[in-house]
């Protein structure tokens, strides 16, 4: 195998995202490595994952999302509130006129136009293509622009050292992080996220995980039939998290 | 007399053999980990030759960090977690190079690596039942603080 060849097979596979051939890449000389191509191997630029959140089922003082989500990715108090991690946290919304409260889980939006991707120098903050937007820490250098830029505070800056990270989720001091709609799951195929799962344990069935372009999809479909709202919807950044209810 | 000493000849090869049987059956165990040891691989062979391992190693983790992160092409055969699932004991410490199968080589090599300040030093099944009390505590302690501290939760204000 060429290495002009095995260029021109990852190329083709990039481009069209038929992704079903064997590519064989060549690392250093003598070095190839031969991995297989599958539809669930990568992110597929066709889908868009998102969540759907209806706050009229979201019960006040429930914390099981939050907690799920902490747990999930080894998030924990390093008992500094004003510098912990916060992947997910409640906010509580009262009506001024009304009184009426209700409570809502908040995460990362995962725009479609993400304002932390824009400012990002090192390109650290990058929009998957299937819609998911991350930090890349190997190349954060912790400026925290993105944490700046961003409309709903959904990033945190890690200030210390940090120890028992989990395998698929690291961490650590100097980078920026936030919800990453548990892309380790979504990789491995489970279609569903830590958050959603708590909640529907739970038996509120607040919250629904699912491919934004996917018409046949439950909330494609929801979000088609019901409606929804983007928080911040005059940003025009067009989040993958919507809710109901607010 | 004579007897005696065709037994030995005997019983000498197979004595040989038992302790060679021993020494390799021990050299494939991860448990019960002796201190201060490197200790060796669980699996059968590693992804790759060891010579290209050794020479390699640095440049298949770095390749394929960026495909796996930033287009989730993910090769369960180049992991990070693999490698340190495979090769590293749960009772090793990052904070003790000795016993650490990644840095112990790069300790007695001199180069500096800094996967471990992100990426967990120990294999993934060793991590719940050593941490699950600790972190549902702290947990706890994170949401407690986080209803209290009321600066965490931001407003999210409308124009």
């Amino acid at each position: 195998m060429s290495t002009e060849n095995s260029a021109n097979v990852s190329r083709r596979q990039f481009i069209t995202g038929a992704a079903t051939a064997v590519a064989g890449l060549t690392v250093a000389p003598g070095v190839f490595l031969l991995k297989t191509a599958g539809a669930a191997n990568g992110a597929d630029p066709a889908t868009r994952w998102g969540l759907l959140i209806d706050t009229s089922k979201c019960a006040d003082g429930c914390t099981a999302c939050v907690r799920a989500c902490h747990e999930e990715n080894g998030v924990r108090s390093l008992g500094r509130p004003k510098t912990d991690a916060q992947w997910i946290r409640k906010v509580n919304l009262t009506e001024r006129e009304t009184g009426h409260q209700h409570s809502l889980p908040v995460m990362c939006q995962h725009c479609e136009k993400p304002p932390c991707v824009d400012v990002c120098p090192t390109k650290a903050s990058f929009i998957r293509p299937d819609g998911i937007v991350l930090v890349n820490k190997h190349t954060c250098i912790g400026c925290r622009y993105c944490m700046m830029a961003c409309p709903y505070k959904a990033r945190s800056f890690i200030h210390e050292p940090l120890t028992d990270q989990k395998p698929h989720s690291p961490r650590g001091k100097g980078t920026v992080e936030s919800c990453t709609l548990c892309v380790h799951k979504v990789d491995r195929g489970e279609g569903t996220t830590a958050c959603v799962e708590a909640c529907n344990k739970d038996g509120h069935r607040a919250m629904v995980f699912g491919d934004l372009n996917d018409p046949s999809s439950e909330i494609a479909q929801r979000l088609k039939q019901e409606g929804s709202t983007a928080v911040r919807a005059d940003l025009r950044l067009n989040p993958a998290v919507r809710y109901q209810g607010i | 007399m004579r007897r005696g000493f065709a037994q030995f000849g005997l019983v000498l090869p197979a004595l040989l053999l038992a302790g060679l049987a021993l020494t390799l059956t021990g050299c494939g165990k991860v448990e019960p980990p002796a201190p201060h040891l490197v200790l060796e691989a669980r699996g059968d062979q590693c992804v790759e030759p060891t010579d290209v391992i050794r020479r390699d190693h640095m440049k298949i983790l770095m390749h394929e960090r960026d495909e796996a992160k930033i287009y989730g092409r993910r090769n369960p055969d180049h992991s990070f977690v693999g490698c340190v699932d495979c090769h590293v004991s749960p009772t090793a410490s990052r904070d003790d190079p000795a016993t650490h199968f990644c840095m112990a080589c790069h300790q007695f090599n001199a180069v500096r690596m800094d996967c471990f300040q992100c990426h967990t030093d120990q294999p993934s099944d060793a991590a719940p039942p050593k941490r699950s009390a600790g972190l549902e505590e702290s947990i706890e302690r994170h949401l407690a603080l986080q209803a209290d501290g009321i600066e965490t939760v931001q407003e999210i204000s409308t124009p």
